[in-house]
């Protein structure tokens, strides 16, 4: 369960870019349909964007979660697996 | 009475091209122990505190606890914990939150208590000063579980009455943590340390007097 919290602090930090990114690509190639393109853009472009935001500017703080037991490998793969399940469910949602 | 939990640092190696920065290191730290670390700019201090938390490869290492080598990084961030020299509490939540992130329920209380932070609570971890900043994280790592604390220049850019305040933390932490310091505030350093060594040419020279460490090159005569 903390570790849960700890994730969602650290996912958090990454929301905001991914979800711009992905507003700005649906917004602009919307043509599959705006909740189709921004689930797509959401679980490619959107986490590689914001880890890579993450890695130029606020790199350091992947050593607050090593000292609180969470590996930067362990972070970075399950804010990318979220990514592609909420891009997946919209997707998914708009061809329901 | 029981037995002082041993962290032992063997045979470390790590050379950046054809440089050797370390060259075959040993090192021990017990819990009670305040070790030293000193050495000038570029010897390869905070490499050697990156490669025992294990966030930094290295040609050869071996390090463990109570005789058990370290398997996996994970068991390492659990028994050490380690302040790197650059700031690294998440910056979008508030000092209370990062707290109550950070330590068990029943700790938040007397740890929010503080005199030092308790004006800054509410305030986002991005609008402290520097010198707020490095108190808390000291803090915080020294308030975990880890039996371990590698601390890479804790004094930098402090205030001399906060200066006071952390090697107070350090102290009392000590009793019950083994912590390794590296800092050019040697004054603060020799203040708190038991034990200290002067990375020198790859190699860990043991300290027993500021003389050695002018004999070293490490300080000037007359500093």
């Amino acid at each position: 369960m903390h570790k849960l919290k700890l994730f969602t602090v650290f996912y958090k930090s990454t929301l905001t870019l991914s979800v711009l990114f992905s507003i700005t690509i649906a917004v602009i190639g919307g043509g599959l349909g705006f909740i189709t393109v921004f689930g797509i853009a959401f679980m490619t472009g959107g986490w590689v964007l914001s880890l890579y935001y993450k890695e130029v500017t606020h790199k350091n703080e992947y050593v607050y979660y090593q000292n609180m037991g969470i590996a930067k490998s362990t972070l970075v793969i399950s804010c990318i697996l979220v990514n592609i399940i909420i891009g997946a469910i919209c997707i998914i949602y708009d061809h329901a | 009475m029981t037995m002082p939990d041993i962290l032992e640092v063997d045979s470390v190696t790590k050379r950046y091209s054809e440089r050797i920065i370390l060259s075959d290191i040993y090192l021990k730290c017990t819990t009670g122990d305040i070790v030293g670390l000193f050495g000038r700019n570029g010897t390869g201090k905070s490499t050697l505190l990156k490669i025992i938390f294990g966030i930094e490869e290295a040609d050869n290492k071996f390090v463990k606890i109570n005789g058990q080598k370290l398997s996996s990084q994970s068991r390492g961030f659990r028994e050490i914990s380690y302040l790197s020299q650059d700031t690294f509490l998440p910056n979008n939540i508030t000092v209370l939150e990062v707290i109550k992130l950070t330590l068990n329920q029943k700790n938040v209380d007397s740890f929010s208590s503080d005199a030092i932070l308790k004006p800054f609570l509410s305030n986002k971890i991005n609008s402290l000063s520097g010198g707020e900043l490095r108190y808390l994280e000291i803090k915080l790592l020294l308030s975990l579980p880890s039996k371990f604390v590698l601390l890479d220049e804790p004094f930098n850019g402090i205030s001399p009455l906060l200066i006071e305040s952390v090697i107070g933390l350090i102290k009392s932490s000590s009793k019950s943590k083994g912590i390794i310091i590296t800092d050019h505030d040697y004054h603060s350093v020799l203040n708190v340390m038991n034990r200290s060594y002067l990375l020198y040419d790859g190699s860990l020279k043991e300290i027993n007097s500021r003389e050695d460490l002018v004999n070293w090159g490490y300080l000037n005569a007359y500093t």
